[in-house]
């Protein structure tokens, strides 16, 4: 028997079945338009890691794990009013100072991205990891006895913890790219028993495996959502 | 794509492999790394490494950096004669890696293996001490724990050598010279609160709060005096930055924790290396700034007292500096040090 207070319910299951069946790449009500991919594929990202004064590159395979819809019901219509995706990053790079070092690091990002309306979406990045310098002189070390020699190698291994927070921009015919921007703090440690904070900017394009590049079809299901 | 990070890595690896890079120039700028307890030192010599005399910064702070003293009357004046060792100490400027505690003994190690590390460099130079305000701490007990037998000769800038007895000094200069202002009615309020401040503390005080109290007001008090010329601010972490391509983060991370290290809370008021010091039979060179409230100029007179050997000792105080003359009149200064070392190599 259906209750009243179950049709919540309900009309949540037949959204989620018709995003399934019908596999929609996107939605819309009368006046907008939510992206939804169809598929969770794997992405390659590559990006530049570094800031105004010093460089670095950095790749990543992106793993999408869960995408939660955010759905508004009222009595005419119910509509997804938001997507969120979340899936898990995993970056190997560095970064390049002149005399100073270089920084190689491999790091575990669990994301958010919150699917707008419009092409651009925001997006975090939660992370950690595991990062070694290579200094980018020559180092000697004193040894007991007092002889000298040059260390090979020279640097030090430090633990990591990133935050980072920035925008996605997904081309209105390409959907199997993204490019994306953000400002990510690495803190590295420990560093001289303390933590080492490392602003950087971020920016790069990330493209979809096993899609190619023009190919993927997005259809526009309108009325699928339209209750 | 897949052959990018091992590229990535190979690139890295083959950038930082360990060759020796030494110039032996007229006008040489190298640099290189001093691991030593835990923290790789940063070393840029500069000059003339021809010379055969290398003149090593031991910086202020603790926290500072050397480069700070790398001004362009130090390119004129030094650098053109003899080779300049700037050297960072360890949680300061462009120095890395994970030190742990910092502590007198590990600081003073460190200058020792940077002295052996830049002797092995450069066919045996003449190591020349240029320290300033910590750094004279530092260089004091360098002397006490390792002796005079690898350096040359001690210029001693605006440096402490027994700290509560230097800190002393300056609460009582603080007070008689504030007590003159408000006579004559400069800066009366400013003066009364730094006078009454100072008042309120004990002689001798060892007192880590009231220490830094004293330390911070002889630092705020320069910017009343009219008679200082050329203040420049000793945190222009921006110029250092640029110059010597370090992080601003790292470098104000090192400053953070220096400054806030169980080492300037706990041990660095008890070091005392006077007497010791005063045994040194090297050539020294004392020189003060006239305004200096941190490390006042009564600390010639302290050591003058107690040296067993005066006769290769001398003092300058110039009449228009704080407590950093190198950058308050660095035209002076460094035409002063140049030929210190001069007459007495």
């Amino acid at each position: 028997m259906l209750h009243t207070k179950n049709i919540s319910r309900y009309i949540l299951l037949v959204v989620y079945t018709c995003l399934f069946i019908y596999g929609n790449s996107q939605t819309q009500n009368t006046d907008t338009t939510i992206i939804v991919r169809k598929d969770t594929m794997c992405s390659i990202a590559m990006s530049y890691t570094g800031n105004t004064t010093f460089i670095g590159l950095q790749v990543g395979l992106y793993i999408p794990l869960k995408k939660k819809l955010h759905i508004q019901q009222s009595k005419q219509y119910t509509q997804v009013n938001r997507v969120v995706e979340k899936g898990l990053l995993i970056n190997a790079g560095g970064h390049y100072i002149n005399n100073y070092h270089t920084m190689l690091f491999l790091t575990a990002n669990y994301t958010q991205e919150w699917l707008s309306k419009r092409n651009t979406h925001l997006y975090t990045q939660l992370g950690i990891g595991i990062s070694r310098t290579l200094l980018d002189e020559e180092t000697y070390q004193v040894n007991p006895n007092g002889n000298i020699q040059l260390v090979k190698n020279a640097g030090s291994y430090y633990a990591m913890l990133n935050l980072a927070t920035g925008v996605t921009y997904t081309p209105t015919k390409i959907h199997s790219i993204k490019f994306f921007g953000c400002v990510t703090m690495h803190t590295y440690f420990p560093y001289n028993g303390f933590v080492l904070f490392r602003p950087l900017l971020n920016v790069g394009i990330q493209q979809r495996i096993n899609t190619p590049l023009f190919k993927t079809r997005y259809t526009i299901k309108t009325k699928a959502l339209l209750l | 794509m897949k052959l990018f990070i091992p590229i990535l890595f190979l690139l890295a690896i083959l950038t930082a492999c360990q060759k020796e890079d030494i110039t032996l120039s007229p006008n040489a700028n190298d640099i290189f790394y001093v691991r030593t307890n835990g923290q790789d030192l940063r070393v840029n010599v500069q000059g003339n490494t021809l010379s055969g005399i290398m003149v090593v910064i031991v910086h202020g702070g603790p926290g500072g950096w050397s480069s700070l003293y790398n001004t362009p009357e130090a390119d004129k004046y030094l650098e053109s004669n003899y080779a300049i060792a700037y050297y960072d100490q360890r949680s300061a400027g462009g120095s890395q890696g994970n030190a742990g505690n910092l502590s007198m003994e590990t600081y003073s190690t460190d200058l020792k293996n940077v002295i052996a590390v830049l002797r092995h460099r450069y066919n045996n130079a003449k190591i020349m001490l240029l320290s300033h305000s910590f750094g004279g701490l530092l260089t004091g007990d360098y002397f006490s724990r390792f002796g005079q037998t690898t350096v040359s000769g001690w210029i001693n800038s605006d440096g402490a050598l027994n700290f509560a007895q230097n800190s002393e000094f300056g609460r009582q200069y603080l007070i008689s010279y504030g007590e003159k202002q408000i006579a004559l009615g400069n800066k009366k309020d400013e003066w009364t609160g730094i006078v009454n401040t100072c008042k309120n503390i004990p002689a001798f005080s060892t007192s880590s709060s009231e220490l830094s109290t004293i330390n911070q007001n002889g630092h705020k008090v320069e910017d009343y005096i009219d008679s200082i010329t050329n203040k420049k601010s000793s945190s222009n972490s921006d110029y250092f930055a640029q110059q010597n391509n370090v992080p601003a983060a790292s470098l104000y991370t090192n400053k953070y924790i220096s400054e806030h290290s169980n080492f300037i809370k706990n041990e660095i008021q008890k070091v005392d290396v006077l007497q010791q010091t005063a045994q040194l039979t090297l050539p020294r060179l004392f020189i003060y700034g006239n305004y200096d409230f941190v490390c006042p100029k009564d600390n010639i007179k302290a050591y003058k007292n107690i040296a067993v050997y005066v006769i290769n000792f001398s003092s300058f105080v110039f009449a228009g500096s704080g407590h950093s003359p190198m950058l308050n009149q660095p035209e002076e200064f460094n035409k002063l040090v140049a030929k210190w070392i001069k007459d007495n190599l």
